[in-house]
């Protein structure tokens, strides 16, 4: 996760000596680890404690006790039985297949432009696509909605007057077009990772590469692109917890479309399991079999890419 | 503000020293419960979202040095935490909330059974606003406002191609056919998947529900012959193309209004206040006329309202209800809530003069006339039930479908059932065939 | 030194206004839209200006609810704000101190920190909510920052920034000149850290400022809300109320200045400030 060089923490036998080196991590890590503890392990726990128990009713269920029993997986077995919960994951998946790469793609080709000598204007065009990501979720997706819709869109309106029907809200087309949201919002700071990455890159790499006659291009893929991989390999990481957790858009976007259904992600059915159907117990077993998914996934695509570069080296 | 805080943080850190300290802060309790209910003013506190109701609770302060009410506006998803806050014991005192979500609380016990205290205000309300807050025998909520439906139609439109206002669906469907042939870019109205008010009202209309209580169960008729009767009416409309599909308060749809391709609205007595405000240049083009009927005899149908519900755990129940009782049936609290906007439940509220008013957007008539007819007309019959907002939502993916030629609306209507009844028996409830 | 070709020049050109359309039509579209009235927004075309009504727009956006747009911008300055500085500040000491400590328990919060970033929002909302309860401090703006203030992957950025910008050598000298631990991080670490601190701050700054879950939960006083919550409960309640819609479009529109300042204002420290601190490498 470096970039590039490996130095070594200091921790020598000679540091463990004197009493404040001891101490010294610790105290600087106090804060982080108290708030850590309080604010997230807890958290975790209670949902973990919830999912494992259910409300007890009976009848009409008016004037019950309403007492939680432990159903041991019970929860789990009704979330991973529910085929629109289940069927969400394919539908991220699929999603991610497709927004991840084109939406890192355009990070990083934005990134090697605005590294190279190509383009002027470099501040105005890297504030324009970092703008997109200062917008909220929920009000970028309005704003979109409002270039998606039939009657209201100059977009759909330039595409019919030339001869093109568009209907971005199409059972077919709606998941891209929420794709298109999250990539016009997120490649901005994508980009800025990726970008501060190459800044860190010594300059007299590049000189030696133009003496040998490299070009732009070429510089850019073979000399940049590999120096940069641990910044790209955690944008990928991020994009792809990020896919997975998918809600804010979909969620506006359902206002503007039935298309987009209540459980369209699997974020989407956690909502609708604790906010529509006052089901915390079920709500949790979904939150934390998705915490689970994200979970292996993310170590799956570090394996993976880990092999690949021990491959290449 | 400043102690609070600060005395709240030492409470934080003290989390920090450990586990055993964590544990008696949790138990320590809210400090404000201590003081003693009989000693000087009591201090409720009020979440709404009706506009105005500032100036309501305003003027309750002032006349009730006693009781001081303190008001929180909510907007957007501010109802969804209301489940935690009462949870947690931090709920408000007296909440304004959907009618259709009071069943799904009173199971998880939320809310303050009000039958000793309001029993008898039955006949201070519609018939219809009651019958939806008693369950069982029981009250839980007093009705704050209502949706009863008029049909709000262009008067232009109908002029111009010489087509009656249509008094029954048939008549309607009659009259979406002439308007098609005249203008085949014209519709009698639309159609949108994620507004289940439409539907909701129709029924309700027909004397369905898609609920009810048979004993010690619930019943599910969400595909009886009451729904059945409206899904053949929307399934010729649909298959004759004589309605648009547009989602509701989209900007598509305002812009279809707008450019005068809908005839129609038939919604609720809510609604005219936002049709103005939203499609400004087609004022004086509208009129109200009352819900086309299903077999001839006067009814009108209900979007469904709003009511005010005090909390279970609320210490002052007694002072929250008299607020309520004022807000609600009194003539200067009626006051307040019609020039908010809404349509009261109160009979009261029905011949206030507030409510009569010459609407220019409406071509001077007063249209509320109208709408206070079809409060008194719409049947006693619909309850909601526990999971009513999770059929609602099923409803709108099911419409999808039924938008997209996949299902019919029986198809539709027969599924939402099967998901309504697994809902309810999911959350261990009995339910009767 | 030579340029680039003019046909990379021109590509590259290309490839920028391409870009720049993109990115750049929905807020343009945002611009002309906010000068719109309700009715015109729905029967007017969308990329071009009608009734210039934006000064009413405005004037009507501040006097909503008594003004209480401007109280959640307030809102939202403060908890950006304050809690990004903290966020950093938190980041930068827990990072160096894992990058330039070897002691007992560092790859366990080392896991955890990594681990943590992978945990749905949704997981943690409900519990949280309940957690503040309990400790007094639901609705208050403590019970949003403090929470917010976890911030895994700005942790994250500290340690990889200690690792390359602070030379272990330099502290071993700080040492043997007699300086405390306390000492060394405040007077030479924090210096060669600054650069990277100030990325960290970007992040933490625009992510505190998008955070939107935990305080709608937290929050039942419109009065301590932020902007976000406060606009997106505008926007749901538009269906029912008449002329919200309008205000949610010149409020996004309001809403987005701060970020454009703090990135403008940032962006020439923290490039040059990244080139620097890529020198020492």
């Amino acid at each position: 996760m470096s970039t590039g060089t490996s130095v070594r923490p200091a921790g020598s036998r000679r540091a463990l000596r004197s009493g404040g080196i001891r101490w010294a991590p610790y105290v600087f890590l106090t804060p982080f680890v108290l708030l850590f503890l309080v604010f997230l392990v807890a958290p975790i726990v209670t949902a973990l404690y919830t999912s494992f128990f259910a409300v007890e009713r009976s009848g009409l269920g008016f004037g019950n006790a309403n007492e939680s029993v432990f159903v041991g997986f019970d929860n789990y077995v009704r979330a991973l039985s529910d085929s629109g919960f289940v069927s969400s994951f394919g539908r991220v998946l699929l999603f991610g297949v497709v927004q991840v790469p084109v939406m890192l793609a355009l990070s990083i080709a934005l990134a090697l432009v605005f590294d190279s000598a190509v383009v002027r204007w470099k501040r105005f065009f890297q504030l324009s696509v970092f703008i997109p990501y200062a917008v909220p979720a929920v009000v970028a997706t309005l704003l979109w909605g409002f270039l998606y819709q039939p009657r209201v869109s100059p977009i759909v309106e330039l595409l019919e007057s030339l001869g093109v029907s568009a209907n971005f809200l199409a059972p077919g087309t709606v998941l891209w077009s929420i794709a298109n949201v999250t990539i016009w919002s997120v490649t901005g700071v994508n980009m800025i990772i990726i970008f501060a990455a190459l800044q860190t890159v010594p300059r007299d790499m590049y000189e030696a590469a133009r003496l040998d006659g490299a070009g732009e291009l070429r510089m850019a893929l073979q000399i940049k692109l590999p120096m940069v991989l641990p910044a790209i390999f955690l944008t990928t990481l991020f994009s792809i917890i990020g896919t997975l957790q998918l809600f804010n858009e979909p969620m506006t976007l359902r206002s503007i479309t039935s298309n987009v259904t209540g459980d369209y992600t699997p974020n989407m059915s956690v909502f609708t399991a604790t906010t529509l159907g006052g089901n915390i117990n079920l709500g949790s077993a979904m939150a934390i079999i998705l915490g689970l998914v994200t979970f292996g996934l993310s170590i799956l695509v570090s394996v993976v890419s880990n092999r690949r570069r021990g491959a290449t080296r | 503000m400043a102690r609070k805080l600060k005395s709240r943080l030492t409470t934080a850190l003290a989390l920090a020293t450990g586990p055993v300290l964590f544990l008696a802060a949790c138990g320590g309790g809210d400090d404000d419960s201590g003081a003693a209910a009989n000693e000087g003013p009591v201090t409720i506190e009020f979440w709404g979202w009706v506009p105005g109701l500032e100036e309501a609770v305003a003027q309750w302060n002032e006349e009730n040095p006693d009781v001081q009410v303190e008001f929180f506006r909510m907007t957007g998803d501010d109802g969804d935490k209301i489940p935690a806050a009462i949870d947690a014991g931090t709920a408000p005192d007296v909440v304004q909330m959907s009618v259709h979500s009071i069943p799904g609380h009173i199971v998880n016990n939320r809310l303050t059974e009000l039958t000793d205290i309001a029993g008898d205000w039955e006949d201070r309300f519609t018939p219809s606003s009651w019958g939806s807050v008693v369950f069982d025998g029981a009250l839980y909520a007093i009705p704050q406002d209502s949706g009863p439906t008029g049909l709000m139609y262009r008067t232009d439109i109908f002029a111009q191609h010489g087509v009656e206002v249509p008094t029954t669906w048939t008549e309607f469907v009659e009259a979406g056919r002439a308007l098609k042939a005249a203008d085949p870019a014209l519709t009698i109205a639309q159609f949108s998947p994620n507004e289940t008010g439409f539907w909701i009202q129709s029924v309700w209309q027909n004397g369905g529900s898609w609920n009810g209580i048979d004993g010690d169960a619930w019943t599910v008729n969400v595909a009886d012959e009451h729904s059945l009767e409206v899904a053949e009416v929307w399934q010729t409309l649909l298959d004759e193309e004589l309605v648009t599909t547009v989602e509701m308060w989209t900007p598509e749809y305002w812009a279809a209004i707008n450019a005068g391709t809908i005839a129609t609205v038939n919604y609720a007595a809510w609604f005219p206040v936002l049709l103005e405000e939203s499609a400004g240049a087609t004022a004086g083009n509208w009129a109200v006329a009352p819900s086309p009927t299903f077999d001839g005899e006067e009814s009108a149908g209900d979007t469904g309202g709003s009511v005010n519900v005090i909390p279970a755990g609320t210490e002052h129940v007694e002072q929250a209800a008299a607020f309520v009782e004022w807000l609600n049936t009194s003539d200067e609290g009626l006051e307040h809530l019609i020039n908010g906007g809404i349509f009261p439940s109160a009979v009261a509220g029905l011949e206030h003069e507030a409510l009569m008013v010459e609407e220019p957007f409406f071509g001077g008539q007063v249209i509320n006339e109208v709408f206070a007819d079809a409060a008194l007309q719409v049947p006693a019959t619909w309850v909601d039930g526990p999971t009513f907002e999770l059929t609602q939502n099923a409803l709108k993916d099911e419409f999808a479908q039924v938008a997209n030629g996949r299902k019919t609306f029986a198809q539709a209507l027969a599924d939402l059932e099967s998901r309504t009844v697994a809902d309810l028996t999911g959350m261990g409830l009995s339910v009767s065939e | 030194m030579t340029g680039p070709s003019r046909r990379a020049r021109l590509l590259g050109w290309l490839f920028m206004i391409a870009v720049g359309l993109y990115f750049l039509a929905p807020v343009y579209w945002l611009i002309v839209a906010s000068t719109k009235s309700t009715s015109d927004l729905f029967s007017t075309p969308g990329f071009w200006f009608a009734d210039f009504n934006l000064w009413q727009n405005l004037v009507d956006l501040s006097q909503r609810d008594g003004g209480i747009f401007w109280r959640w911008m307030l809102n939202s300055v403060i908890y950006s704000g304050l809690g990004s500085v903290l966020m950093t500040f938190i980041s930068v000491i827990s990072g160096y101190a894992l990058a330039m400590y070897e002691f007992r328990g560092r790859r366990i919060v080392l896991a955890a920190v990594i681990g943590s970033m992978l945990v749905p929002q949704t997981v943690l909302a409900q519990p949280t909510y309940t957690l503040l309860v309990e400790i007094g401090l639901s609705n208050t703006m403590l019970g949003v920052l403090l929470p917010s203030l976890v911030y895994p992957f700005g942790v994250m950025l500290g340690f990889v920034y200690a690792r390359s910008s602070v030379p272990p050598e330099l502290l071993e000298a700080a040492r043997m000149d007699g300086a405390s631990e306390w000492r060394a991080f405040f007077s030479i670490a924090l210096k060669l850290l600054s650069p990277g601190s100030v990325t960290i701050l970007l992040f933490a700054f625009i992510g505190s400022w998008n955070n939107f879950m935990l305080p709608l939960l937290v929050l039942s006083d419109p009065r301590l809300q932020p902007v976000t919550v406060g606009l997106s409960g505008w926007s749901q309640a538009a269906i029912t109320i008449p002329g919200l819609q309008t205000l949610v479009i010149v409020g996004a529109l309001v809403s987005i200045v701060p970020i454009v300042v703090v990135f403008v204002s940032l962006q020439r420290y923290w490039r040059s400030g990244l080139a620097a601190g890529g020198l020492k490498l």
